[in-house]
This record gives C-alpha cells, sequence and structure tokens, in this order.
C-alpha cells in the first residue's frame, strides 16, 4: 500500500518557450514543473519501485474528480499500470469497518467519467490560467520593460468581477435620509414596543406630523391574528453550509472550516466533507453512529434521548450527491487530543446530525393591530411552543423569541412615548469569506472543492486589501483592463458553460475531447482579440501598476497574522523605510521587515526560493536586484550580506584614510 | 488623454472626471433630489451634511472635496 501526496503528476506544455498560445500538455511528475514540490520525486520513486511484482492494482483515493484523477495518474504513469484492469475501493469515512468492507466489495473498475472531467478540469484551467497570465504579463513587459506577473484565470476573472462591482457599488454609494416612528405603549401596565406600519418616511416633516399626532393618545386593539409555524429541523450538512454554518458560529473562513473538516475525517471522526449531499441514506447505520456518540461523555444524554425517541429515520435536505452521503460523525473515539478549533467544528457536526432526528419545532407568530384614527401599529410576539429539534442543536439555535401579554380585540394601550429617528439608507454589505463563497455557489462557479481557494486567491494575489475584500489599486488595473478589452473572461455565463460541459462528461453526455476543442477554440479566438491590442491592454495595465505602487506600496500578504498586508512604510519619526503589517493600528500584528534606506523599491509577486517570504526589487542608480524582505536572517542571502559588509568597511575605511590624509 | 483630476486615472475631455468619480458625481447629483424632498435643503449645506454620514462612498466623498476645493467648478 501506498499513499499520494495529492497530485503527484501536472501539466506542462510540450512547446518550450514563456509565450502564448500554447495549447499542448503532458503529464509530467510534479517536481519537475513546481520546484517546491520535491517530496513527490521519493514517493513516485517509491511507487515505481514497488509496481514491479504487482498482478493488480487497488485505487483507494478519494471517491470525488480529484482523488479519482489523482489515482489514475498514478497508475498509468507512476506504477505503469493497466488502468482498465484496476479496481476501485469506495469509501466515504475512514473508519476500520467500512474501510474493510470496501475492500471486500471493491468496484469492479474506475470511474472513468470522473476521471474524463477532471482531467478536462485541469486542461481548460491550465490553459486559461496559463495562457491568460502569460497574456496579461507580455502586454506588460512589451509596454515598459518590466516583468511583473498579473495572473487571471477561468473561475478568478468572474470572481474579480464580483469583488469589482460590490466595490464599486460601495464606493459610489450616497446615503439618503428617512425617518421611522418609534412607540412605546403601556396595557395593563406591559410596556410595549409598538411598530408603525410604515416602515420608513421619506419627509422630515411628515414624521414630525405623525409624531404631534400620536403624542399622549390612546389606541386601540382592533384585530389579533395568531399563526402556528411548524419548523423541520435543519437539513444534514454539505460542505457550503457546513462552511456557512461555521463562518456565523466561529468566524472561521471557509478554507479554514474545509481544511479542519479534512483533518475530521482523516482521524476517522467525519464523513467525506468535500460532498454537495443533504441526505443520509438508509445505508449508513445511525443507530451504531448513536450507540457511538453516547460514549462520548459529553454527547452521551443526548445521543441516549435520541436512541429512546423511537424511529431512527433522519430528516432529509433537497440536494443530492451521487458519492458522498451528506457530512456526518461516525461515531468513532478520537485517538489523540482535538485541538480547540477542531473540536468546534466537530461539536457543530454532531449537533446538527442529532437535529435530524427531532421533531418539528412549533412557533406562535401572533400580530396585533393598534389602531388610532387612520394610524397603525403592529405589536409582534413569537414564542416556541415546542422546541422539537433544536433540543439537540443548541447553541447553535437563536431563537427570537418575543413575548406579548394577553390581548384581545379593543384593550386600550396608552401611547406613552413616540418619536421621529433619523436615519439613513447603507451601501451594500462589502463580501467576506463565506458571503463571497455563497455567491460563487450560486453563479455556478468553480466546484465544491476549488471555491475556498479561488476566494483566497483573490485576497493573496494583491488584487484586494486586507481581509474585507475591498479592491486593491491592482485589483481595479486589472479588471478595467479586463473589462475595457477581453470582457468575456469576467463574465460568469462563459465561466459557467465550460462547468457545465464538464458536468456532462461526468454524466456521459459529452466527451473530453469534445469539450477540449471547444475550449481551445474559444481560447485562441480570444488571445488572437488580445494580440492585437497587445500594446494599449499593456500601456492601461501599467499605467495601473504605477498608481497601484505608488498609492499603497503593498508587498503583500502578512506572513505573521495572515490577515494584514505587508506595506513599505516610513517611520514618521527617523524618515526610514521599513517594511510593517497593515494591522499595526488596529494593535493586531507587530510584524516588520528592514529595508535598504537607499534607491528605489518595488514588490515583486513571488516568494523567496530560501525562506518563502516576499520578495522586492531594488533599483539603486544603474543597478538593480532582488531580495527578500527577510534579507538581514534569510539563509540564501548571508553571502550578499557579508559581501555587503565588507564594502562598508571599505567604504568606511577608505573615508577615514581620507580623513587621516587631510 | 487626459486625467482625471482627483485620481489621475485617464479621462476623456481635460479636467473631466474619470468613469468612477463620474459615476460618483452623478450618484452625489441624483441624490440630492431625495435630500431635497426629505429636507428641504439647499446644495452647499447638502454636501456638508452627506459628507458628514457613515456608509457615504469614498469616491463620493473625494469628489465633495473636490468640489469644495474646487468651489463648485463641477456645478
Ligand atoms: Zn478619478
Amino acid at each position: 500500500m501506498v499513499y499520494a501526496l495529492g497530485h503527484l503528476f501536472e501539466l506542462r506544455q510540450t512547446e518550450k518557450g514563456w509565450k502564448y498560445p500554447r495549447l499542448s500538455t503532458e503529464w509530467v511528475p510534479r517536481y519537475e514543473v513546481d520546484k517546491k514540490a520535491t517530496a513527490t520525486k521519493p514517493i513516485i520513486r517509491v511507487i515505481k519501485s514497488i509496481s514491479k511484482d504487482i498482478d493488480h492494482f487497488v485505487v483507494a483515493t478519494d471517491l470525488d474528480i480529484e482523488g479519482s484523477l489523482i489515482g489514475y495518474l498514478t497508475l498509468l504513469y507512476a506504477c505503469g499500470a493497466e488502468v482498465k484492469e484496476a479496481k476501485r475501493m469506495i469509501f466515504s469515512t475512514l473508519t476500520k469497518a467500512e474501510l474493510n468492507a470496501a475492500y471486500d466489495n471493491l468496484a469492479s473498475g474506475l470511474d472513468f467519467p470522473m476521471i474524463e472531467a477532471g482531467q478536462a478540469r485541469h486542461e481548460v484551467d491550465w490553459l486559461y490560467g496559463i495562457n491568460l497570465t502569460r497574456a496579461l504579463t507580455l502586454a506588460i513587459k512589451t509596454a515598459s520593460g518590466w516583468f511583473k506577473i498579473v495572473s487571471t484565470g477561468r473561475v478568478q476573472g468572474p470572481t474579480l468581477a464580483l469583488v469589482a462591482d460590490r466595490d464599486q457599488a460601495i464606493n459610489v454609494f450616497v446615503p439618503t435620509p428617512y425617518w421611522v416612528i418609534l412607540a412605546t405603549g403601556s396595557h395593563n401596565s406591559h410596556e410595549l414596543e409598538l411598530e408603525y406600519s410604515k416602515k420608513r418616511i421619506a419627509v422630515k416633516t411628515q414624521a414630525l406630523d405623525i409624531v404631534q399626532d400620536l403624542k399622549g393618545k390612546t389606541a386601540i386593539v382592533d384585530d389579533l391574528r395568531s399563526k402556528k409555524n411548524f419548523q423541520t429541523p435543519p437539513a444534514p450538512f454539505n460542505l457550503s453550509a457546513l462552511q456557512s454554518e461555521s463562518y456565523r458560529h466561529f468566524g472561521f473562513k471557509p478554507s479554514r472550516t474545509l481544511a479542519i473538516a479534512q483533518k475530521l475525517y482523516l482521524e476517522a471522526l467525519i464523513s467525506y466533507p468535500r460532498t454537495g449531499s443533504q441526505k443520509i441514506p438508509p445505508s449508513i447505520n445511525v443507530r451504531e453512529i448513536l450507540n457511538g456518540l453516547a460514549s462520548y461523555r459529553k454527547y452521551s444524554s443526548l445521543a441516549k434521548q435520541v436512541l429512546a425517541g423511537g424511529s431512527l429515520t433522519p430528516f432529509q435536505g433537497k440536494k443530492d450527491d451521487a458519492a458522498h452521503p451528506a457530512i456526518h460523525p461516525t461515531g468513532t473515539k478520537a485517538s489523540k487530543r482535538l485541538t480547540p478549533s477542531e473540536s468546534k467544528i466537530y461539536d457543530l457536526i454532531v449537533r446538527r446530525f442529532f437535529a435530524l432526528f427531532g421533531k418539528n419545532s412549533i412557533k406562535e407568530s401572533i400580530r396585533a393591530d393598534v389602531k388610532y384614527n387612520e394610524h397603525l401599529f403592529y405589536l409582534r410576539g413569537l414564542k416556541v411552543l415546542k422546541r422539537g429539534w433544536m433540543d439537540y442543536y443548541d447553541p447553535y439555535v437563536t431563537l427570537n423569541e418575543r413575548l406579548l401579554p394577553p390581548l384581545s380585540k379593543g384593550d386600550v394601550i396608552e401611547l406613552e412615548a413616540v418619536n421621529e429617528d433619523g436615519r439613513f439608507t447603507s451601501p451594500p454589505p462589502r463580501f467576506n469569506p463565506s458571503s463571497l463563497l455563497k455567491i460563487l455557489e450560486k453563479e455556478g462557479l468553480g466546484t465544491k472543492a476549488t471555491r475556498a481557494s479561488i476566494v483566497d486567491s483573490v485576497r493573496s494575489r494583491g488584487y484586494t486589501l486586507g481581509n474585507r475584500f475591498e479592491l486593491s489599486t491592482l485589483g481595479y488595473a486589472l479588471h478595467e483592463t479586463l473589462r475595457q478589452y477581453v470582457a468575456k473572461i469576467l463574465s460568469a455565463d462563459f465561466t459557467r458553460q465550460l462547468e457545465e460541459e464538464m458536468q456532462g462528461i461526468l454524466e456521459g453526455r459529452l466527451d473530453r475531447d469534445q469539450v477540449l476543442t471547444h475550449a481551445k477554440e474559444d481560447l485562441l479566438e480570444l488571445l488572437k482579440h488580445f494580440q492585437t491590442q497587445e500594446e494599449d491592454i499593456g500601456q492601461t495595465l501599467v499605467s495601473g501598476l504605477q498608481r497601484y505602487w505608488k498609492e499603497k506600496e503593498e508587498v503583500g500578504l502578512c506572513p505573521k497574522c495572515g490577515v494584514g498586508n505587508l506595506l513599505i512604510i516610513r517611520s514618521p519619526k527617523t524618515g526610514k523605510r521599513f517594511v510593517g503589517c497593515s494591522e499595526y493600528k488596529e494593535g493586531g500584528c507587530d510584524q516588520t521587515f528592514p529595508l535598504p534606506q537607499r534607491g528605489t523599491i518595488a514588490p515583486l509577486d513571488k516568494q523567496c526560493p530560501y525562506c518563502g517570504h516576499h520578495m522586492i526589487k531594488v533599483i539603486s542608480g544603474r543597478r538593480a536586484w532582488e531580495t527578500c524582505v527577510n534579507w538581514t536572517k534569510c539563509p540564501g542571502r548571508q553571502e550578499d550580506l557579508k559581501a555587503l559588509e565588507k564594502k562598508r568597511e571599505k567604504a568606511s575605511q577608505a573615508r577615514q584614510e581620507g580623513s587621516s590624509d587631510e | 488623454m487626459s486625467e482625471c483630476p482627483i485620481c489621475s486615472r485617464p479621462s476623456h475631455e481635460n479636467d473631466s472626471l474619470c468613469q468612477y468619480h463620474q459615476h460618483a458625481h452623478k450618484n452625489l447629483r441624483e441624490a440630492y433630489e431625495v435630500w431635497i424632498h426629505a429636507l428641504d435643503i439647499d446644495w452647499t449645506s447638502y454636501l456638508d451634511h452627506v459628507y458628514a454620514v457613515d456608509g457615504l462612498g469614498s469616491w463620493v466623498r473625494e469628489v465633495i472635496e473636490h468640489i469644495k476645493s474646487e468651489d463648485g467648478s463641477l456645478e
């Protein structure tokens, strides 16, 4: 048995040159393409050597597009196996029992539609990512001679457009005033908050008139209505629901939730997290899971309560996923202590699972119409009559209960305080990682496995400022250029069409060659159009970049806090420049790096090969060199530092000699 | 090509705003209609009032600063 390390093979162009268009690719070991992927080399070697005496192969990677592709490529290029004869293990949890069962009941062959779809996705993403990034970068080089990598891709384009549109709407927003009527009344010495039927009043004098009319008056309960609402348990978790609930309760960004869930899965504590399903199929032994959870001190009483409840039929959601069920606990005990974040996610998943066996909750909502002449108020009450599943899902339930005193028609309500309150309309909210992820899902952009990293990449490439999805000048420069010259890359429709074609491969309606040919035709047309305007595109990007560097001096994401941006800052006291984190003033992050004090500095979009820190370019006089912000400590730059020290010594010696001559 | 006097992005005519600040300026003028209706307010005090409101877009804020510094040349 051998493991892979994510992808062991990656695409590489077959023709040479950092140019575009480049349309033909081959799979090669990852370490040949990605200098950082050195760990893949020994693994490929081991797989190759033990594959020699094997008579049959079983693929046991994750059952999804990426997992199936990893298994296939490894079989094909590392094992040299006959892929048509390989068998497949199918499982959704890593519990011993399920793994044994999966091995005893091997699927007869590999899931070729998934593999084909996966290959198509990699190829199409490669084609668009590589060619468009080169086109943009070379346009800048032609226009200015600078080499600054500006990257975009098939899904990144529309994601950038979403963030840019929202950012613009916020930046051009003008608040307008309106007034609300705030009123309290009393009934049998109960204080009551009244809601004026007209929610917003657009003219101040009208609001004042209403207040004048109502002050000190007595209103009458004119009508009373109550309604019982039955609320089913929340659906079983799929990945996006888990991500959004985890953001809501713990503030974890989606990629973090996915990483934690992945750890819990590898510990055999929960089922496979990259699922779209909201269903717990009958094949899952929920009784056994509940029995397992009953042995946890924390969950024992709830688990027993569920088990005693009789029918163990979990509530099902609507969405389905052929490969995996909804995310659920396995009931297995943790072999090691969970970290606080892991415990949080695990607790959320366990309680959500319990909730599936709860009865509907019943809420009663009451609305009383309270009238004085033509003025109408509402009194609203909300009461939980039966908690049902809420008992299991606590503390993740939001109740909003509001109790009213007993009221009947004709009751008198004294209006005690009536005031107008001036307010302003507010701009649309900025995206946060969770809301951006949700809109990507709604727009059909990316997949459940890729969305979280797409959300992160918008930030890590410097297209936004800090953690708030506020577009940076660089983000604007790129968005403007793309919109003006190659608007298609920003279009959600265009990307979605490709996603649908890949779904077609998965369902066996389309084959990979068809989809690839189509994608290449579209891309070539785009690139041809691009080439004819390369100079204009380059100029637009260059002037955007100049503004960007001038305004922000952003070096990149802060390695210490992972939230702020490293900025080139000049100390107001000493006048010396250094690199500091943008989160500094919020009392958050004290990360700083020293900078050379002479010459101009331009941040580069790459990392130091020795220490991984951000790279900068220093241009002093006619000399220009690249170094990292960590240059004083970087193990790869000590030679440079020594040389610098020597030069300084020489210079100071020369100065001293010069002065002694005098 | 000429430059936006506020942000130095390209603009179409001399002294005219870039597309973003133009959009902000248009919204500022349109919202004035709502403010007059609500408060019966003149343009100058409108600018003072709206400038102080949280939620005012940053490009609109820059346009107001520009109007004030230019003594209403965009009027
Ligand atoms: Zn402007």
